[in-house]
């Protein structure tokens, strides 16, 4: 009867341990409390502890402890050598004992398929034979005879948790994955919704560091000669999105580690790790290398595993595609609003930003100029020196215009030889002032004749200022372009406004 | 909550037990977790890396608190339930930062047996500066070797924490007290590499070395000055409630009753010690932050906050806490008190928690030198370069680039 009372307690333990632990579908932690506090509780167990093996160290570290109803992390640390007794725990994969006294301690091994991946010790104060539960499981914890098992209920019960274990490493592995494949499948979203360059590439930093776990992305891109890394952005946990233009590298060797990177960069995508916390992945497409991403953990300081780093490795080729394509869709659209031989904006796009600047205007209470110009007798030089050479003295005032005017101003190509400047947030004295130094930019500027011979070129320019001189955008363009129809005759090669001409004149263009 | 483990869970079961009576729409699970890990755990939270773990309330070291304000990991505490900053700063003790208040701190100073220095003839006046100390040490070390009298002393000196490792604040009073640092004045370079660091380093870790404080393994028994086994120790307030107490059942009588404290030794460039210590915040996850507010409003009653820095053995980070204190070793209380004069914060680095980090691992690879019988001044240096080199990394990095989104702390 009592072998029989022993054997029901025993099973019934068992399958209480088991429903413990897989009851809780929850991580480590929550499965480690429910199930052994459970064995704690039958077992009259003071206190449990879980370890992990360090098979380099040769030592088992504490990772929870249960104790008193609670638990916590743990920080012992048990080094196993030759005379330890949980040699033969390491080696033979099975539970010691090494106590048999007063306070009793065991060893559980615990395992993934055949290797050891720790243990769980099970501490009591009292003497096995205290306790009615105890008394009958007793013989099965210390039983130990030549022909059987030495502990068989600790067997038993090191089986179930292995098992449960590797399920929940199973999961584990499972949940990563699943966030490295959101990880692929964000990028390859951003492909196709954010055709613009610094939009995707905001959203595929964004995803790498949410989905993969870094503290922070950075991207450069080479420029294109190929001799620069420059900084595009970057985005650092919890979503900080940082500008990076301004940073730029010559790509010599020894300049840094990002450098070197992509100057040791074959054609195959290579993560480069440096002290286990920040990794190096050049952007290589059809075996040229277009940039560099940089990951890392050094604000966290956590180690990146070799998962993190396959994951950046599959990345890397969809990411230099995605850039590709990127720039691509970019030159695309901007060769739609720019004229071929000026590189000035088209007239539709200049049309489009002269809305939205007057939009804005109404909004914020500031004005907006409108500066018209043309050539000074363009059509005789066409007639005298050809179209080749009109085409160049449009080419060298639009390239004097673009880069002497403010980045907030935009230059279009209107039609013909003239071009329109269109200045927000400017009051009547700036832009006057700003179209006396063009004038005097482009006066300074010669083009040579195919003989050899410098010709001086001049314009003339006709000002408008939003909302004293029109109330919306065509009235304004159409106040300019009285403007300089006055002064082509009034005051050919200088700048007139709108509001100085007089009424029959203006008249006159209408 | 990181530190004292049991004993921080003890005294707040019953403070959340209070707060729920209460409270009763209020529920309070505590999780407690090693200092060594409590770091990784904040990470995991900022980094989303653990969904299930979203606190209310949080204990922040204090040399994190810059790190996870920029990172915004902490909610800003609210004027209307604390006071103004300035209010809280004259009321308390510690970093009160716009993010978090100060809880506990922590200053450090060094543990004597007085039996000892009476027994071989050593004046403790020698322990006031580099010099004095060092040939204290020396002394120890050779009485003992041929002495019976204290058998149970291992070395002169016990090593710092309860597992063999280097903390930043292990080694900044010795790198202070050479007129060095971690970093520049204007925290934007390391300075590790600079002479009067590598000055404090090699004093520290020629201690180790010499054998005056070794490391502990497992040929030694496991134990520490107030167990018996050394006959000085640097450490914080915390054994003079817990292990100095008669009450102890560690504590041997010769050391609960023949212990004296006093100030750190003094260095070439002056005297310094580390203050440090921990502060409550709430969690920008938290999902109840009114009643996390309420929760640490609470705590901070005094008597709570007094008491629950006296059962883990820290200092009460508010001034009107410290009266009753040390009442038992009167040295203690005058080289406490004396040494708030000599406290140092560390450097308030964004990135202080990767460097601690870093220095940690510094300290350990110069420790397994010392196990190894490698060490020399020489292969202390490559080791400071290469840390240094690590953290230099780290700043620069993190100075690249214009943030454009999230709140700057």
């Amino acid at each position: 009867m009592t072998a029989l009372r022993a054997l029901l307690a025993y099973s019934e333990l068992l399958r209480k341990f088991q429903n413990h632990l897989t009851v809780s579908s929850l991580g480590l932690e929550e499965t480690f409390e429910a199930g052994f506090g459970h064995l704690m509780e039958r077992l009259r167990l003071d206190t449990v502890g879980l370890f992990w093996w360090d098979p380099q160290r040769h030592a088992f570290s504490m990772q929870y402890v249960l104790h008193e109803g609670a638990l916590m992390e743990g920080e012992e640390e048990i080094i196993v050598d030759d005379q330890s007794p949980l040699r033969q725990l390491v080696d033979e994969h099975r539970p010691v004992v090494v106590s048999d006294k007063k306070p009793w301690a065991a060893f559980i091994p615990l395992k993934m398929g055949s290797e050891l991946t720790g243990a769980v010790r099970l501490q009591r104060t009292l003497p096995l034979s205290k306790g009615k539960v105890l008394r009958e499981l007793s013989s099965w914890i210390s039983q130990a005879t030549p022909h059987q098992r030495e502990y068989p209920l600790l067997e038993d019960i090191a089986d179930i948790a292995s098992m449960r274990l590797q399920q929940l490493m199973r999961d584990e592995k499972h949940r990563k994955r699943t966030r490295f494949l959101q990880a692929g499948s964000e990028v390859a979203t951003a492909v196709f919704e954010r055709p613009r360059l610094r939009d995707m590439l905001e959203a595929v930093s964004r995803s790498i560091v949410q989905n993969l776990g870094f503290d922070r992305v950075r991207i450069f891109l080479l420029d294109s000669d190929g001799h620069r890394l420059e900084g595009i952005l970057g985005l650092q946990i919890p979503d900080m999105l940082l500008d990076l233009t301004g940073e730029s590298y010559p790509l010599k060797p020894g300049i840094n580690s990002l450098v070197d990177a992509v100057l040791a960069a074959g054609p195959q995508a290579h993560v480069h790790l440096v002290g286990g916390r920040v990794v190096y992945v050049p952007l290589v497409v059809n075996a040229q290398v277009i940039g560099c991403f940089a990951a890392d953990n050094l604000l966290s300081q956590q180690l990146m595993d070799e998962e993190q780093m396959e994951s950046l490795r599959s990345l890397a080729g969809q990411i230099g595609m995605a850039i590709l394509n990127a720039r691509l869709f970019e030159d695309i659209e901007q060769q739609a609003i720019t004229d071929g031989l000026t590189k000035l904006y088209v007239h539709r796009y200049f049309q489009q930003r002269l809305k939205e600047e007057i939009d804005r205007a109404d909004r914020y209470a500031y004005n907006v100029a409108l500066i018209m110009l043309d050539v000074d007798h363009f059509k005789a030089l066409n007639d005298t020196y050809g179209h080749l050479l009109g085409d160049k003295v449009l080419e060298m005032l639009a390239h004097s215009l673009r880069t002497n005017i403010r980045r907030i101003d935009l230059a279009a190509r209107y039609g013909g030889d003239e071009i329109i400047l269109l200045l927000p947030e400017i009051t009547e004295q700036e832009a006057w002032l700003m179209g006396e130094r063009l004038l005097n930019i482009v006066k300074k500027a010669t083009v040579t004749t195919p003989d050899g011979n410098p010709i001086p070129i001049s314009v003339t320019m006709g000002a408008s200022l939003y909302s004293a001189d029109a109330h919306n955008s065509r009235d304004l363009i159409d106040a300019a372009d009285k403007a300089l129809y006055w002064a082509k005759k009034n005051n050919r090669g200088g700048i007139c406004f709108y509001r100085t001409i007089t009424p029959p004149d203006a008249e006159k263009s209408a | 909550m990181p530190n004292a483990g049991f004993a921080t869970r003890g005294i707040l079961a019953g403070y959340i037990s209070d707060f729920e009576k209460e409270r009763p729409d209020v529920h309070v699970k505590l999780t407690v977790h090693p200092w060594s890990l409590a770091w990784n755990r904040v990470m995991e939270v900022v980094k989303n890396q653990n969904p299930r773990s979203t606190p209310d309330v949080v204990q922040v070291g204090t040399t994190w608190v810059t790190t996870l304000s920029y990172l915004s990991a902490l909610e800003q505490v609210p004027d209307t339930l604390f006071g103004t900053r300035e209010q809280r700063v004259a009321t308390s003790i510690g970093d009160s930062s716009p993010f978090c208040i100060p809880w506990f701190i922590d200053i450090r100073v060094l543990y004597y047996r007085r039996d000892i220095f009476e027994g071989f003839k050593l004046d403790p006046a020698s322990l006031n500066d580099w010099v004095g100390f060092k040939k204290v040490c020396a002394e120890l070390k050779k009485n003992l070797a041929k002495s019976d009298r204290f058998s149970r002393i291992i070395a002169p000196l016990g090593i710092p924490g309860q597992k063999p490792g280097v903390l930043m604040h292990d080694l900044a009073p010795w790198v202070w007290e050479t007129g060095g640092d971690f970093c520049s004045d204007g925290l934007l370079e390391t300075n590790l590499n600079q002479a009067p660091f590598i000055e404090g380093c090699e004093f520290y870790f020629d201690l180790i070395d010499q054998g005056y404080m070794p490391v502990s393994n497992s040929a030694l028994p496991q134990g520490n000055f107030f167990t018996g086994h050394y006959a000085m120790q640097f450490s914080g307030s915390w054994p003079v409630d817990t292990y100095l107490n008669p009450a102890s059942p560690i504590c041997i009588p010769e050391v609960a009753s023949g212990t004296a404290v006093v100030p750190l030794p003094a260095g070439p460039q002056g005297r310094y010690t580390f203050l440090g210590g921990s502060n409550l915040g709430v969690s920008s996850v938290s999902q109840n932050k009114e009643a996390a507010w309420d929760f640490i409003k609470f705590l901070l009653d005094p008597d709570r906050l007094v008491g629950h820095a006296r059962a883990i053995g820290a200092l009460p980070a508010r001034l009107s806490g410290m009266e009753g204190l040390f009442d038992r070793i009167p040295t203690a209380k005058e080289a406490f008190f004396n040494s708030f004069g000599y406290a140092r914060r560390l450097p308030r680095l964004i990135e202080l928690g990767s460097v601690e980090q870093i220095v940690y691992k510094m300290g350990t690879k110069i420790l397994a030198l010392i196990r190894e019988k490698t060490y020399s001044h020489k292969r202390l240096h490559q080791e400071i370069n290469s840390a240094n080199n690590e953290i230099k990394s780290l700043l620069s990095i993190h100075r690249y680039g214009k943030r454009i989104t999230g709140e700057a702390a």
